[in-house]
């Protein structure tokens, strides 16, 4: 039983594990396996600030994060308390076509959102995106 | 107001819980940032991973750092909300 609990946590940590030490080692040993940590980790990140503007892009990631997880707490935790106290067999329905919408994938969404996006004009400003997100 | 009655009847554990899961979606959401941002300065980390496995070589190195780094804020937020992470997931309220 123990056993089985390890073999999953170990495969569950590995590739995190893994993550940390190639942060550290060159392309080459990466690619060849290797296992302890070397010592690139400041020649990767000089590499990395010179390639791309990352701490601009982590902000914009930042903002878009923030933005669609209150925003969707603050919809989505009022519409279940609303759903929750008050049933009658219209709500009950439309509970019902909420749920449905979240059966759908993304994908499928996506061209129409796009055009309701370029409609309003709404591109390349992260504030407005996290409103259209539907990962609730 | 009616909105600050119902916020004091709603568990904080299940908050929290929708908090985590709810920012992690978000964090590594691609496919939509992708579509809708179209100007090379408005990207987000996924983003910014995918464009440097694009060229002619990849450095593996650097890549994994750049993942490493994207990793944090989702393990800051759930270490920080952690606690009651298991109740709150699932519904379970005292």
């Amino acid at each position: 039983m123990y056993a089985f609990l390890i073999l999953c946590s170990v495969i569950s940590i590995f590739p995190l594990l893994w993550m940390v030490i190639a942060a550290t080692n060159r392309s080459v040993d990466v690619i060849a396996g290797k296992l302890t940590i070397g010592a690139n980790l400041v020649q990767n990140y000089h590499n990395l600030m010179a390639s791309q503007d990352v701490w601009h892009f982590f902000l914009n990631s930042g903002k878009y994060a923030v933005l669609t997880t209150v925003l969707s707490l603050l919809v989505s935790s009022l519409a279940g308390y609303a759903f929750e106290i008050y049933h009658d067999k219209i709500k009950d329905f439309l509970f019902m076509l909420i749920l449905m919408t979240m059966m759908l994938p993304f994908v499928a969404l996506m061209v129409p959102l796009f055009q309701m996006f370029s409609k309003a004009r709404l591109f390349a400003s992260v504030h407005f995106h996290a409103a259209a997100d539907y990962d609730v | 107001m009616m909105f600050r009655q119902s916020a004091k009847s709603f568990p904080l554990e299940i908050i929290e819980a929708a908090t985590t899961i709810s920012f992690m979606n978000a964090w590594n959401n691609y496919l939509w940032p992708r579509v809708i941002l179209t100007k090379s300065t408005a990207q987000t980390m996924p983003m910014m991973i995918s464009s440097l496995t694009s060229g002619y070589h990849t450095d593996y190195g650097m890549l994994m750092l750049a993942v490493f780094i994207t990793t944090l804020p989702t393990a800051v937020v759930f270490f920080i909300l952690q606690k009651n992470f298991a109740e709150g997931i699932t519904g379970v309220i005292k």
